[in-house]
Order: C-alpha cells, then structure tokens, then sequence
C-alpha cells in the first residue's frame, strides 16, 4: 500500500507538460485498443454488409501494421533508420514455401524456422550494421537486403525472379489451419494485438529508456556505463524476428511470395506507414497500415496512376504532419 | 596510501599536434585534484583519454590499481568512473527524471528489462528526487524536460547524474564553466562538500574555486605537466606565474 | 581465355563504371554539400532517357535528341531543387529518405501517363552503330563513344571542381557554410546551381544508356541504389572516391556477370551456374561494400574535412 501512496505523491509532483505527454500516451494506448477492438467486431458488420472483399484488405493491413511495428522499434525508439526490413519478411514467407514446397505443412516447424531464420539474418547483419552511422546505416540495411534479394532471383528452383506458389497453408494439429480465412484473420489479428501491447511496455520499460536515451546521446549513455551496441543489437533482432513472424504470416494469406516482397521500395512503405501512423507510437503503425491500404484501394480504384497521388500525399505527410496521424490525435509532437 | 588514479607516460598525438605529451601523474583516494592550464592544454583530451572515450597513442592508465588503458567508457564506468561533460551530452528530450532513472538503471548492471515500469516504479522517481536534491536542484524540475532547463540547471544534472552512479573517481570538466557566480558559489559548496569522499579530478578554469577546492593542483602547458603541487605551492611557483597565472591575472 | 571477349568485358565495365561516376558525381556532391540524401537523384537519369528518345525519334537523330535532353535535365535539376529539394536539407534523413522516395513514385507515374507503360528504344546513327577496329581488336563504336563523352565530361567536372572560382565556391560551401556566406557566396544560389549540375550529369548518363537499354519505368530507381553504393564506397563528399568506386563496381558487376557463371560451372550443373551467376555478380557488389564498411566505416576516401 506504501508504494501506492508513492506513486500518488510522485504523480501529484508532476508539472503541467509532462501531464499533457502521460495523457498523451495513454490516448495513444487507447486508440489502439479501440482500433483492435474495431477491427475483432468488423468480420461481423462486414458479413452483414456483403463486403467481405473489405476483409482482405484488413488482413493485409493487420500483417503490414505488425511489420510496421517491429520496424517502429528500430526507427520510433531507437533513432535506426533501416531501409531493408522488408527482407524478414521475405525471409519469413519463403520460410514458409520452400518447406512447404518440401512438404512439410506444420505450422509450428514453419514458424520456428521463419522466426530463427530472421532473428540469425538479423544478428549476423546487425552485428555489422550497427557499427556504422547515419547514412551509411541506412545503404547498409540496404545491401543486405538487396543480398537476399539476389539470391533468391537467382535460386531457380524457387522460382526465381517469378517467385513462389504456395500451395500449402500453415496448419497447427487438425484443428488450426491458416487456410481458412476467419481463422487466419483472428490469428493475426492476435498477433498483432501481443505485438501492440509488447511495443506499449517496451517503450516504458527500462530497455525501452536506454534505446531512447543512446538515440539521443550515445555518449552520456555510455558514460553511464551502457553499451548501446548491445541493446541495439538485441532490438534490432527482436524487430527481425517479429517482421519474419509477419512474413510467415503474409505467407498464409496470399499464398505468393516473390523477391519484389523484399525490394528496397517496399522498405520505404513500411517507412511510410510508421510515419504516417505517428512514429514511435504504439497505434501508429496500424493506423499507418490501414490508411496505406485504404489509399491504395481508394486512388487504385480512381486511376491506374494512383501512385502519383500518392507520392504526392507521402511529401505532404512528410512536409505537414511531423508526429503522424496519431500524434495530431494526440494533440503532441510523437517525434520528440 | 593507494592510488586511485595512475597515468604512466601518456601521450596522444593528433597528426603533429600532440596534445598530450609524456604524461604521468598519481592521485591518491579521496584526492581532489584540479587541472589548470591555459587554452589548448589538453586538459580535456586528457580526460577524454581517462574516461575511454579516447584511445591515447600510447602510455597507459591504472583506475585503482587495474590497467583500463584499453578499456571502453562503458566498462570504466562499471568500475567505478564517472564523468561530468562540457558541452552537456543529456539526453534533451527525456525529462530531468528520466535522464537520473537512466544511471539508478546502470547501478544495476544491465537493461534488459523489457516488462517492468520505470516511470509506475515510485522507489526509482524517489532515488532520482534525492539524487537532484543532492546536486542542488530544486525537486520540483523532475519531471521538466531537459531542453527546457536553464544552462545552470544543466550543469547541476550533469553532476548529479555522475554522483548518481555512486563513482570512485569523478572526472569534472570545467563544472563552472558559463554559471553566475551564484550558481559558480554554489557549486563549490557542492563540490567541497565531496571532498575526501570521493577521488575527483577537476578541469577548470575559475581560480577561485580551483584554489579554494583541491588538495592539489597540476599545471599543464602543451599537453605536458610543467608543476605538480598543493595550491600555496602553486602560486609561489615562478615558473607557472610567468607562463600561466601571470596572464590570468 | 578469350582476349577479345575479355577486352569487350573490360570496355563494357568501365562504361558502366563511368555511367555510375556520373550518377554518383552529382549524388555525393549534393549529399556532401546540403547533408541531402536523394533517392529521386535517378529521376533526371530517366527523364534524360525519354527526352532523348522521343526527340530522336521524332527527329531521327540521336544527337538531336541529346541536345534537348541536357537542357531539359538541367531545368527538371533546379525545379527539383526548388520545389522539393530545398525544404530537406536541414531535416532529417529519415523526411529525406521519404520525401525523395515520395517524388520517384509521382515521377515514375508521370512518366507512365506521359509515355505509357511501355519503354522507349532508340535509334542509334549508322556511324556510332558500327564497329571499330582497334589495335586488332573489334570494339564496338557507340560503347566507346560513351567511354570517350563520359571520361570527357569526368574530366571537365574534375577541372571545374579543382580548378575555377565557381568551383572553389562550391568547396568553401561544402566545407563551411558559415564561413562561406561571410565570404559573400550565396550559398542558396551554390546549392542550386549544384543540385541542378548534380541532376544535369544524371540526365546524361540516362541519355547515354538509353540506346542500349531504352528508356523505361523504373530505370532510375535501380541505378540509384548501385550509385549510392559507390559513394558509400568512395567516401562521401570525395568525387576522386566516386570516381575509382565507380570504376570498381562497373568492373566487378560486368566481369562478374560474364564469367561467374563459367567459374560457377567448374563446380555445379550448368542450370544452377547459368541461373546463380547473375544474381551472384549483383551480390558481390553488396557484398564489397559491406567489407569495405567493415574496415573503412567512411568509406575509402573520405575527404579530408568530414
């Protein structure tokens, strides 16, 4: 009870503008809580409307917002502008054909290999990648995508550049098979809540205040006695292996995988969604996702040359709106 | 009586600039040592060297006893050095609180706590509270952000932060430096009030408190020590008088 | 081995070499100068390629058509600058990164609507589509007329950088903007004028390349990646750096592209080495760059006031 009273006290120090950034964080939390909570009643309203075609797009969005948000961890917190995350998701969903190409359908073996994979691509990579700065991060990030990029182009029996049919889904025992669409929808849509609701802790857990702090000042953080290289190095894995889950997962859904899923362009999206979003939030990188998607189908459906628009709506975004759609509903600054 | 510190021939060139020539020093436990020196000394590339930020070209440096000459900052700090900055390296965007909470956080040996609430844990705000208090801040500025603190407050956080981590040896560059000769007062109480409790090495210009301070003071001129002495000796010593304090006064 | 093969690989790889160089000129110039990360820096690469193309086309000269495009390149370089470029320097990498990114998708749909999806191919004159004896060996004409413009136009750059006020401009800019704006440069103009000069350079190199690959979507945004490479490699800021780094990845790429598959195929069945060999030559540029962060985290030559 005595910690209770501590923590009333301390609260009651606080000064007027951290107040406004608490609340503002405890809105951020509970957009995304109403946004999960929509997007678990929408099969229903969508079914009732005949619009199950809408149901897709949620889905695509859910596995790019989990995407998103492990890259939110390297680019929100940590201040790691990474241009290559797109390869664990590739990673990730070739795990998934080329073992279901090999026969072998058991969801637990696929998502164990898809998770190790990415997670190891992403400590050797990090290991190198983190000891560089800047730009040379960013390029760096780059080529080791572009490597995978380039070996699966090159691996024939894979498909190669035309990429791979999935003709397998995913399935844990008898009763949970990734093929059938409500079962898949509410897996990920799970994944993605766990994924959300992790981000929400880390970013408050004292991890989450070294990461930001050797953003902000490498070295008072190791003068204090860190070192930065080894939390970056464990975030930069955590995001890999969390980005190769959403890969396993995309998988699943469009049963395809090509190396273009790996391409630096869809990199930049996913950059994208999480700025849009509001970066470094924990809704961001849904809210990103969904209206990433719900461009693309909106300006798709107007003209077939929609990525004018939205190229030009990205340099608004990026002109405009410095913390995102989350943080101009969280009335704040995210980017700070 | 054992040494804290112990710089054996230390030297550090940049190119044909060496800015840290054949350097030894010793500076017992409970020393408060101040260095002073004319502009571009070297006394912070000395320090830089001691708190592993850089590496020296060659010689080396003992923290109780123990060879860190190649050790990183991070690993010296584990063994008990801490720094205080020049040009403040806080973390701008993180609150007052935070920036403590981060070095109670490094008293524990690690971060990989990746569930816990630092800001829900009332024990850490409270050691943070009485981390600043101690530094001579008012409680109140805990939860300010740093960017919105004055450039006095500043400094304070800077050695509260460094005290915060409970060190053995403190290294201080130039603490006083841009303070009204309130906070300039206030601070050499802070310090004084360390004396003999800690092993601390001071860079700084204000003579005043540089004389009122240290046990003892070395003269540094080019990177290279030209006087080693309790501060009456000092200012009796012609030869620093005509290099250095002569020009001050 | 076959000597004459391998000299038409050496030519076709300092032609790529020198391609990049004049990409990646103008990308390190403007990265080193306003701190500006452009992805769209393949914008002019391209539309210098379709300029060209439709002029040739329609006039049935290639030299015609590359007349207009330089120009045309130039005006795109300083509408680019003005309208996007100019409002990132001072941000972040990250508003770079997206920004740019923002203008090769409008570019890449402007010039879909504008051309169509379908690429453009262009007509060569009969005197640069022949072949040349040299020294024995037969070359052929329109490569090393590319050789020949491209090395020119390095040069050029290379004396202008080095050797003029315009120039020592520029340097004084890169090196200190302060200092130079109290020296009375205004740094705004140099930053235009560089960032035009950077795109211009870029048109070139598209205009140049457009007879042997055409014109296409796309085109800028792959080249772009491989030119960052170099001056990653290169060092950023150094055009010396840009220049050797250029030569190197034109050389490995195309040797690489040539004769892995052979060395490939010493050790598995030809399918495996005819389908990895490329992709592995692609590789092995990543893959150098990588090693040469590993032991030079600024690249090799990084100039001297970074």
């Amino acid at each position: 009870m005595t910690d209770n009273n501590a923590i009333v006290a301390t609260s009651a120090e606080r000064s007027e503008p951290v107040h406004d950034a608490v609340r503002g964080h405890d809105r951020d939390f509970l957009a995304a809580l109403l946004i999960l909570f929509l997007l678990a009643l929408a099969p229903f309203i969508l079914n009732l409307a005949g619009q199950d075609f809408w149901l897709d797009v949620l889905l695509r969005a859910m596995i790019l917002g989990i995407a998103a948000a492990s890259l939110n961890l390297l680019i929100g917190l940590s201040g790691l502008v990474s241009l290559g995350h797109a390869v664990f998701l590739g990673i990730g969903a070739y795990s998934v054909g080329i073992l279901a190409d090999m026969d072998i359908t058991n969801g637990a073996i696929q998502l164990a290999v898809a998770v190790t994979l990415s997670g190891l691509y992403a400590f050797v990579t990090g290991l190198i990648a983190l000891r560089t700065r800047g730009v040379h991060f960013i390029m760096i990030t780059l080529a080791f995508a572009q490597i995978i990029y380039f070996i699966m182009v090159g691996l024939r029996q894979f498909g190669g550049d035309d990429g791979l049919t999935i003709n397998f889904t995913s399935t844990f025992g008898d009763r949970i098979d990734l093929g059938q669409k409500p079962v898949l929808y509410y897996v990920v849509l799970g994944v993605l809540a766990l994924v959300l609701l992790s981000f929400s802790r880390i970013i408050k857990s004292d991890f989450g205040l070294l990461l930001k702090a050797a953003k902000g000042s490498e070295r008072r953080v190791m003068a204090i006695g860190f070192d930065p290289f080894r939390y970056r190095l464990a975030a930069y894995v955590a995001a890999g292996a969390v980005c190769g889950l959403a890969g396993f997962l995309d998988a699943n859904f469009t049963s395809f995988v090509t190396p273009e899923s790996m391409s630096w362009t869809n990199s930049a999206e996913l950059i994208f969604i999480i700025i849009v979003g509001g970066l470094g939030t924990v809704s961001g990188p849904i809210l990103g996702a969904l209206i990433f998607l719900l461009l693309e189908e909106f300006l798709g459906g107007l003209t077939t040359y929609w990525h004018f628009w939205f190229g030009l709506f990205l340099i608004a975004v990026v002109v405009l709106a410095k913390g995102g759609l989350a943080g101009l509903l969280n009335g704040r600054g995210a980017r700070t | 009586m054992s040494l804290a510190l112990e710089i054996r021939n230390l030297q550090k060139h940049f190119g044909g600039l060496h800015a840290t020539r054949n350097l030894s020093m010793e500076i017992p436990r409970g020393e408060l040592h101040a260095i002073i020196g004319p502009n571009g000394a070297g006394k912070t590339t000395l320090l830089t060297q001691l708190s592993g930020e850089l590496r020296p070209s060659s010689g080396s440096v003992f923290v109780n006893g123990r060879d860190v000459t190649k050790a990183p900052p991070h690993k010296r700090a584990a063994l008990g050095v801490a720094r205080s900055f020049q040009i403040t390296t806080l973390v701008k965007d993180m609150t007052v609180g935070e920036n403590v909470i981060l070095a109670l956080i490094a008293n524990s040996g690690h971060a990989y706590r990746f569930w816990n609430r630092y800001d829900r844990n009332a024990g850490l705000w409270r050691a943070a509270s009485e981390a600043i208090t101690r530094a001579g801040m008012a409680p109140n500025l805990l939860h300010r952000r740093v960017a919105d603190l004055s450039h006095g407050e500043q400094r304070l956080l800077e050695l509260a932060i460094a005290l915060a981590r409970d060190p053995a040896i403190l290294l201080l560059d130039e603490p006083m430096a841009g303070l009204g000769s309130e906070e300039s007062r206030a601070m050499t109480r802070l310090l004084g009030s360390l004396r003999g409790r800690r092993t601390i090495l001071l860079v700084e210009h204000d003579m005043e408190a540089v004389f009122e301070l240290a046990d003892r003071i070395t003269v540094l001129v080019r990177g290279e020590v030209v006087a080693v002495g309790t501060p009456g000796e000092i200012r009796r010593n012609e030869e620093v008088r005509e290099a250095y304090l002569g020009e001050e006064a | 081995m076959n000597t004459v093969l391998l000299i038409n690989q050496l030519l076709n790889g300092v032609q790529l070499g020198l391609i990049l160089f004049l990409l990646a000129a103008g990308l390190s110039l403007v990265f080193g100068i306003m701190d500006f990360i452009n992805l769209a820096h393949g914008v002019s690469y391209m539309i210098g390629a379709y300029v060209c193309a439709t002029i040739a086309i329609a006039t049935n000269s290639f030299i015609l058509g590359m007349i207009a495009a330089i120009p045309a390149t130039l005006v795109l370089g300083f509408a680019m600058e003005w309208l996007i470029a100019r409002h990132f320097y001072k941000r972040d990498h990250l508003d770079q990164v997206l920004a740019t990114f923002g203008l090769v998708l409008c570019a890449d749909s402007a010039v879909k609507y504008i051309w169509g999806p379908r690429g453009l191919s262009v007509p060569l004159p009969a005197w640069l589509s022949g072949q040349i004896e040299v020294l024995g060996v037969t070359l052929p004409s329109y490569r090393l007329f590319i050789v020949a413009a491209a090395a020119a136009v390095a040069i050029g750059l290379w004396l202008v950088i080095t050797q003029t006020r315009a120039g020592m401009m520029v340097r004084a800019s890169a090196s200190n903007e302060e200092m130079a704006r109290a020296l009375g440069i205004e740094t705004r103009w140099v930053f235009a004028l560089v960032f035009a000069i950077g795109a211009t350079l870029a048109g070139i190199a598209g205009i140049m390349v457009a007879p042997i690959s055409g014109a296409s979507i796309g085109m800028g945004s792959q080249i772009v990646i491989l030119a960052l490479v170099v001056i990653i490699i290169g060092g950023i800021g150094s055009i010396g750096g840009a220049f050797i780094a250029a030569l190197g990845v034109g050389l490995i790429d195309t040797l690489g592209r040539a004769y892995l598959p052979t060395i490939l195929a010493a050790v598995f069945s030809p399918a495996v080495a005819s389908s990895a060999g490329p992709s592995l030559a692609s590789i092995l540029i990543y893959l150098t760059m990588t090693f040469v962060l590993i032991f030079k985290p600024s690249g090799l030559f990084p100039p001297a006031n970074r």
